[in-house]
């Protein structure tokens, strides 16, 4: 490393990613041909397409030996911006400077193949992720005991169980000892045990002078692993700093969030088809004091306001607690809110409070769904308001039980 | 670590004569263990395994020498009709399995290269390669084919010419072609998919408009100067000129027009892929 120190190892300059929003098709088509025409030199009505910038003049550095967290909402551009530094698709200005050898995770078992087996999947996998053949034989024994698939090795991946399969592609990626690590969520997908081998390996190879890049909406993974953190809303970097000031005024903006939320907010991300919306959600502690972070066991308010746009009838309400990868839903609280027709502009509000739940430490991701009771859905908002944080009471120690259990129950308020 | 470190530059609207070929370089053992993956997984749960592929050529030759030899009663250059077919068969079936692989190199490894950097013209040059497997068994049922028709009929003539030995280029000649069209093929239906349509379409037209189920000397003489501009033309007379002996398209006035035709085509294939690959995952 003699000498590299003091050049970054990675350099993003006023990097921009415009996608064009609408489907593709014939509209779209005749929309290329005006813009064949313009560059033509026909005189052609200009185009009406909306671009949307997913990255707006991102910029930041990072150095050897350091590992750099980024948060923020969904949508903020967090994977737009890694797969642009993964090479997986081009910005649309700007530029980034990677200096030495990159391996990406954006996934865990690139290329991994069915029919054949660990050993040939290690190698296949470790080629994809920019190996060559002899640095994977000299690391071969290692990746074969860090997984803990000795007896497996020359057995059909297929014949794996999930997590002999997820540990033996994680065991590939730990021994990748790139110059700089890109990382996305992948490691949400292992079990806690062989989650924490991985982050104290990822540990060890920062300390020998990697730059490690990782996005997670795992909060306390990103402050254990990171000293310096990149907060981003709407394709732009907000906050660079100490990763805990980050996570605060992260907490902090969806906080703000969820105050100003309305019928119209983010509505191009809400799906349903609109006939009712969600006015208002907060999420508040027994007394009715509003926040976001509860302590393990406490009761959850929901209080929430729907606005009817069109007549409906029979509103119903699903709430689903996610795991931080999103994949799996943890708990479902469903209420019927009231038989009766609401008419155009009318709102009604209610109460969901959640009294027990086997919620643990960690912040889980909210989705929240109105409809009908026949399923007819009007609004969906899938994360796209606050997580849960659940903290520890500090005389609690942390349980490992992942059975959960929950009792909900619903107050109507008014029926305006 | 220190020293020879690589330094990568992203940014926008590179040229479009940037190929990365040092990360190909970088990448060559990928393109082996792709090469064995497809060599081991191919056969995988089949009891005949590789015997398909001797069926599928001696069926489908059989197929045309029915239809095609007895019943259409075209010429087949005086070679034996089953002969006949089964060399044209073996120059168009690796043609058309590579411009297969070709034109849907993007559209079937999004899942690989949504995910992960790695030179985009490793899988489809690797599959090319190992489909040679095929195109290698197809030869010898030829070559054998070839021995039992000679032992069993003493007026045939048919014999491999002395020049066999230049079967490796002509193959790569196919290659080539086969790969430039689909990635123009390719890169042209990442966006609107209608044109993979189009493909499909294409390969039946393209194997009417070349000598394989009639060879060349069958065309009126000043049709023949046309069809030159049909780089295939050249490339299935001279399978059979190297295979069976004899042919009349394998000539100077054929190969001319082919060879230039492959080599741009070729090259403004690969432009085109790897402009397109620069950004195709966003669109699908």
């Amino acid at each position: 490393m003699t000498g590299s120190t003091s050049n970054p190892s990675i350099e993003v300059k006023n990097l921009a990613k415009s996608y064009r929003l609408g489907s593709i098709g014939f509209g779209s088509f005749i929309e290329d041909l005006r813009g064949f025409g313009i560059k033509m030199g026909l005189r052609c009505e200009k185009s009406q397409a909306s671009d949307f910038l997913a990255l707006d003049g991102i910029s930041f550095t990072a150095y050897p030996g350091e590992a750099v967290g980024i948060i923020g909402h969904n949508g903020a551009g967090k994977s737009t911006l890694l797969k642009i530094l993964s090479r997986i698709t081009e910005p649309t200005s700007g530029e980034a400077i990677l200096r030495g050898k990159i391996s990406s995770l954006l996934e865990v078992g690139t290329g991994f193949h069915p029919d054949m087996t660990g050993r040939e999947n290690i190698f296949l996998n470790g080629t994809f992720l920019g190996l060559s053949k002899k640095e994977i034989e000299e690391s071969f024994e290692s990746i074969v005991r860090f997984a803990h698939v000795e007896k497996f090795i020359d057995t059909p991946v297929k014949r794996y169980s999930s997590g002999m399969f997820v540990r033996l592609a994680l065991a590939v990626a730990a021994h990748l000892n790139p110059d700089i690590l890109i990382v996305d969520e992948v490691l949400a997908v292992g079990d806690m045990a062989f989650q924490k081998k991985c982050i104290e390996k990822m540990q060890q190879v920062a300390d020998s002078g990697m730059t490690i890049l990782f996005v997670s909406h795992n909060l306390q993974m990103v402050k254990k692993l990171c000293s310096r953190s990149i907060l981003m809303e709407k394709g732009k970097v907000v906050k660079i700093g100490d990763t805990s000031d980050v996570i605060s005024s992260y907490l902090q903006s969806k906080e703000q969030l969820s105050l100003s939320f309305s019928s119209e907010y983010r509505s191009e991300r809400r799906r349903g088809t609109g006939f009712a919306r969600f006015n208002k959600i907060t999420y508040a502690n027994e007394k009715g004091d509003s926040k976001t972070q509860f302590e393990v066991g406490v009761k959850i308010v929901f209080k929430m306001e729907v606005l009817a746009i069109e007549e409906i009838a029979n509103l119903k309400i699903l709430i689903l607690v996610k795991n931080e990868s999103q994949q799996d839903n943890l708990l479902a609280i469903e209420h019927n809110v009231s038989e009766s027709k609401l008419v155009k502009g009318k709102k009604v509000s209610f109460v969901i409070t959640l009294d027990e739940h086997g919620l643990m430490p960690g912040s889980y991701p909210l989705y929240f769904w109105a409809g009908t009771v026949d399923h007819f859905h009007f609004d969906v908002l899938d994360d796209l308001l606050p997580p849960l944080q659940i903290v520890s009471k500090k005389s609690l120690e942390e349980k490992t039980s992942s059975i959960f259990q929950s009792r909900s129950r619903l107050e109507l308020l008014c029926n305006s | 670590m220190s020293g020879s470190k690589s330094v990568a530059i992203i940014k926008a609207n590179r040229s479009l004569l940037d190929f990365e070929l040092k990360d190909f370089l970088r990448y060559k053992d990928l393109l082996f263990l792709l090469i064995r993956r497809d060599f081991v997984t191919s056969y995988k749960q089949t009891i005949l395994g590789p015997f398909w592929v001797v069926i599928q050529a001696l069926a489908g030759s059989a197929v045309f020498t029915v239809i095609f030899g007895k019943i259409a009663n075209l010429s087949t250059d005086g070679h034996p009709a089953f002969l006949f077919y089964l060399c044209g068969n073996l120059g168009w079936q690796y043609f058309g399995s590579v411009f297969g692989i070709g034109s849907n190199a993007l559209q079937a490894n999004v899942g690989l290269f949504s995910k992960v950097y790695f030179p985009r013209f490793i899988p489809p040059i690797s599959q090319s390669i190992s489909t040679l497997l095929n195109f290698l068994i197809q030869l010898i049922v030829l070559l054998v084919a070839i021995f039992v028709y000679r032992s069993q009929f003493a007026e045939i003539t048919t014999i491999p010419s002395l020049w066999l030995w230049l079967l490796p280029v002509l193959v790569f000649q196919t290659a080539l072609l086969g790969l430039g069209m689909g990635f123009i093929i390719s890169a042209a239906s990442v966006k609107y998919r209608d044109l993979s349509r189009l493909a499909g379409l294409l390969t039946q037209f393209i194997m009417y408009a070349s000598p394989i189920i009639y060879p060349i000397s069958e065309i009126p003489a000043k049709y023949q100067s046309f069809l030159a501009y049909n780089p295939l033309t050249f490339i299935v007379e001279s399978y059979r000129f190297l295979l069976l002996g004899h042919s009349t398209g394998c000539t100077l006035q054929f190969a001319i027009p082919s060879i230039i035709i492959t080599l741009s085509v070729f090259f403004f294939g690969c432009i085109l892929y790897n402009h397109t690959q620069r950004t195709y995952v966003d669109f699908v």
